[in-house]
């Protein structure tokens, strides 16, 4: 009798960490996020595609700033690659925060120096904004940090592609 | 140069981040604090023999004078994040130096060109081009406010490179076929071409533009000699962000001119 109950628990407990998914934890079942391109291609070469990203549960968050609103981050990267606005802040932004994600990765220091570099010398276009949704029934809420500063404002620090449906390339 | 003189730099500016600004360092890495400190602490170590080390010493005890005598949490910040960016840049100009200097040494800086290759690929097959005619075209627009751009616009199964159009449909729409370089007279002929074709219809109610950065001298450019109207050569220098010998001149007349017509 106390086995079964053993078992019965252990079982719920095993089925709730199998199914316990930031689509069930947040009540949505997708995410959305915008990329710069060159932060993929860094991902893609260098992380084994295994990206780091913050998204947001709807695609234009009210309550979000616009730093963290994925619509209007998109919006504004596609108007400076169009425009070619090479003086624009969020040009100098996107380097400084690439380069400070390089810096405290796990890479060798020869290829931090040399991302770095890359960083600082990207083209405007290489900042084009790639939007994405992802399927959040498919990660496992412990890999969910929030991050606190908006009210829908997440972080996922090791999607993989099948996790990511590329809206608009 | 050390890479790990580099990266120590950087990982300084990221120290003085993380006192000043937690969301956005938690947003740029996974490191704990007391992880990044070690991780200093070892690159610190391994880096004892060189002659920067001085250098990012002192920017270490500048981040605890910082932190012992700010008055206010504004002061902090602020400074904080003075120190964070100085750092990076440093870090950034320590790493562009180093790249140049493999790159004259014929050592491998292979990824970064690839990336920087890679990062026009997708847009377009000529990135050169791309480039130089948005520059020339957000150049033009100075001049013309009424106007907003358009690249790689396709009309009547014909692209053209740049189409410029105006808020008012009483004034012309300007359009624009980019050549780097007119070093012979089929690359004119084909851009004019390509010109005729996509403003067919259009009548005067359009401009056309040949626009390049460079014409061989012994060019014949029959058409374009001596000639105040529609179609125009535009000549760009991107380093001088300006039309050479004033070549935009007639053009930026005559589109002023029809939209001084077009208002009340």
């Amino acid at each position: 009798m106390c086995l079964r109950y053993v078992y019965g628990f252990l079982i719920q407990v095993l089925e709730e960490s199998l199914v316990s998914t930031i689509a069930r934890h947040l009540g949505k079942a997708s995410g959305f996020s915008c990329q710069p391109w060159l932060s993929v291609d860094i991902a893609d070469r260098h992380f084994g595609s295994v990206y780091r990203a913050w998204f947001a549960t709807t695609l234009n968050p009210q309550l979000n700033g616009s730093s963290s609103n994925p619509l209007v981050v998109y919006q504004e990267l596609d108007r400076i690659v169009h425009t070619n606005d090479f003086n624009h802040s969020r040009v100098d932004q996107l380097r400084v925060r690439l380069s400070r994600w390089i810096s405290s990765s796990s890479l060798s220091s020869v290829d931090i120096a040399s991302l770095l570099a890359e960083i600082a010398s990207a083209p405007v276009l290489a900042f084009r904004p790639i939007l994405w949704k992802l399927d959040l029934s498919k990660i496992h809420v412990t890999r969910l940090i929030s991050l606190g500063q908006f009210p829908d404002e997440y972080q996922v620090s090791d999607l993989i592609a099948g996790e990511i449906q590329t809206m608009v390339p | 140069m050390n890479p790990d003189v580099i990266q120590l730099y950087s990982l300084v500016g990221l120290r003085a981040l993380a006192e000043y600004d937690a969301p956005e360092y938690r947003r740029v890495t996974d490191l704990s604090r007391n992880e990044l400190e070690e991780k200093i602490r070892r690159l610190q170590a391994s880096v004892s023999d060189e002659p920067l080390l001085s250098e990012i010493r002192a920017r270490m005890s500048e981040l605890e004078l910082i932190q012992g005598e700010s008055r206010s949490q504004t002061e902090l910040a602020f400074l904080l994040k003075q120190l964070s960016n100085s750092c990076l840049q440093r870090a950034q100009q320590l790493a562009l130096l180093q790249s140049r200097t493999m790159r004259s040494e014929g050592t491998s800086t292979q990824p970064q060109r690839t990336a920087v290759r890679d990062a026009e690929r997708p847009k377009t097959s000529a990135p050169e081009s791309e480039e130089f005619v948005k520059l020339a075209a957000m150049r033009l627009l100075r001049a013309l406010p009424a106007y907003s751009a358009e690249f790689n616009v396709r009309l009547r199964n014909v692209e053209v490179d740049c189409l410029l159009r105006p808020a008012d449909s009483r004034m012309p729409v300007i359009f624009i076929e980019a050549k780097v370089a007119l070093r012979n007279e089929d690359v004119l002929r084909s851009a004019m071409n390509q010109l005729k074709k996509a403003a067919a219809g259009w009548g005067k109610g359009a401009f056309q533009v040949v626009l390049t950065t460079a014409v061989d001298r012994s060019l014949h450019l029959a058409g374009f000699e001596g000639r105040t109207g529609s179609p125009y050569l535009l000549v760009y220098d991107q380093e001088a962000n300006e039309f050479i010998e004033n070549t935009s001149e007639h053009l930026l007349a005559a589109a002023v001119r029809r939209v001084q017509d077009a208002l009340p």
